[in-house]
């Protein structure tokens, strides 16, 4: 469904990801595991088109779109849960969800239910400013926005990053729910390895924006070396 | 009492003036960040507009018809500083998105090149146009004497400004508008065309400071400078309303109007003009941000 090729990607001059490649199948949960700086934001975004890949090919669902522009690819039903939530702190939180319609082939209001009842906080603050949640109703936010969407892929970078645990609890069960019931394919960065280990089909760990390791398993031992500080 | 009645709509009056001036800049510089310094030509081609329209109904149709014009002027207006506007952004500000000096520059030559234009196709001199015959006398309320201009301006102006509250909070492509505003990437992300968004927004803008360049027909004569006039006052405005804040710039240009106003009535013209800009200045300093200011929660 998604495969990057040898991608080489960054900011400016200086690449951060180095001869990526990466492969997701239908329905497929894949984690990405690696510490701090080295590049796992970057594959997101490089897998979204925020930034752009300067080298290699980047496939979706059949298609070139190595060379696409987000609002492309969001189109072709990639979703995107940035890390930092990025919402729209000056519209309401029912705007906010209202704009991840826009790439929804059949956009209805009643799919704000199923994101209400993940998130019921949401359905409370519906007419605040994005900006008056506090970080965790944020991502909650952020992933609700994401999900009207109804994308074939959804790309979540570290969404239970700096947020009280039970918010982490109530968005883990909504990746497991996603999982479980849905045929969502997902990318997902994430620290919380016993909670990647959970939900993941496969695994990939990066190192100086290298891919180390890969697998169905996340082969502890030799992940670690990787993962420990 | 009277005086003091009249003074006020006076002040009304001239703060719906500033605030008709300031309106389009309130998008192209308040809520996309472009110092475009052709706004006030803009209001020319707005102005020239409704001499055009004027021009062509006096050739063409019966002298009865001839009032009738200004109601086909405003829309005449805003679509041609909309297409101006249009063609502006395509040509020339959207290569220089977050390069505000560069803009600063660009927008300043294109300015001087719309005025040549004028020049070239009206000549230099001033031109008058005709005020409607429904516009001129005046209109008595209470023990009031209106002059009816200045009433239909104000009235105007509500109704442009109820209409640019309408479109950007209440419909869908003034909501994607705020989005990419705030945050282009990720709104992009969510499958919004910028390029459409930006292209759009910055010509209604610019439509709006063609209505103010058919109103200001209403005021006086007009040339090809018009705009050079009007361009400090119309940036005043929207810097002391706030940048970004619609209601800002609605709650800034009455407040200068007013006190325009006031100040001139207790002292004299040029006086009554440096005392505002002394306010403005101590407003600047009490909130650099201007009067009304976005504060949000972000990554805490």
């Amino acid at each position: 469904m998604l495969a990057l090729d040898n991608v080489q990607a960054g900011y400016d001059e200086s690449m951060i990801l180095h001869d990526v490649t990466f492969r997701l199948s239908e329905n497929q949960v894949v984690c990405v595991l690696g510490r701090n700086g080295v590049g796992k934001s970057t594959l997101i975004k490089t897998i979204m088109g925020v930034l752009q890949a300067e080298q290699g090919r980047i496939d979706f669902a059949g298609e070139d779109i190595t060379k696409t522009k987000p609002a492309e690819r969001a189109h072709k039903g990639i979703s995107y849960v940035p890390q930092g939530r990025e919402i729209f702190s000056n519209l309401s939180v029912e705007e906010n969800l209202t704009l991840g319609l826009e790439t929804n082939p059949n956009p209805s209001l009643a799919l704000f239910k199923n994101i209400y009842q993940y998130f019921p906080v949401l359905k409370e603050m519906k007419k605040r400013n994005g900006g008056d949640l506090s970080g965790g109703q944020q991502q909650q936010l952020a992933i609700g926005r994401a999900l009207a969407a109804e994308p074939n892929l959804l790309l979540l970078d570290e969404p239970a990053e700096g947020i009280q645990p039970n918010i982490v609890d109530a968005i883990q069960d909504v990746i497991i729910d996603l999982k479980k019931n849905t045929e969502t394919a997902m990318v997902l960065v994430e620290q919380d390895i016993p909670f990647a280990e959970s939900v993941g089909d496969y695994f990939y760990v990066i190192d100086r924006g290298r891919i180390m390791y890969e697998g169905e398993e996340l082969d502890r031992e030799r992940a670690e070396a990787y993962l420990s500080l | 009492m009277e005086a003091i009645l009249l003074q006020l709509f006076n002040g009304l009056s001239l703060g719906s003036i500033l605030l008709l001036i300031a309106l389009g800049l309130a998008i192209t510089f308040g809520l996309m960040n472009v110092i475009n310094m052709a706004h006030g030509e803009l209001i020319m081609i707005g102005a020239y507009a409704a001499y055009v329209v004027q021009l062509l109904f006096l050739t063409y149709l019966p002298e009865g018809m001839f009032s009738w014009y200004f109601i086909f002027a405003l829309p005449a207006s805003f679509l041609l500083a909309a297409f101006f506007g249009w063609l502006l952004e395509l040509s020339v500000i959207r290569h220089l998105y977050g390069r505000p000096l560069d803009s600063l520059l660009a927008t300043f030559g294109a300015g001087l090149i719309l005025q040549q234009l004028a020049r070239t196709i009206f000549g230099a001199p001033n031109v008058g146009v005709q005020s409607p015959t429904f516009l001129a006398g005046t209109i008595e309320i209470f023990t009031l004497s209106i002059p009816a201009s200045r009433l239909f301006i104000l009235l105007l102006v509500a109704a442009c400004v109820g209409f640019m509250f309408y479109y950007f909070y209440k419909t869908k492509s003034g909501m994607r508008i705020r989005a990419v505003m705030q945050n282009r990437k990720m709104a992009s992300s969510l499958g919004i065309n910028t390029r459409r968004v930006d292209s759009t927004t910055f010509a209604i803008g610019a439509g709006f400071a063609g209505v103010a360049g058919t109103v200001l027909t209403l005021i006086g004569p007009i040339g090809p400078t018009l705009g050079t006039a009007y361009i400090v006052d119309a940036f005043m405005v929207v810097v002391v309303g706030g940048v970004g804040m619609l209601i800002g710039t609605v709650a800034s240009a009455l407040g200068i109007g007013m006190f325009n106003t006031i100040f001139e009535y207790v002292t004299n013209a040029s006086m009554g003009r440096v005392l505002v800009f002394i306010l403005i200045i101590l407003v600047l300093q009490w909130r650099p941000n201007g009067l009304f200011h976005l504060r949000t929660r972000s990554l805490d």
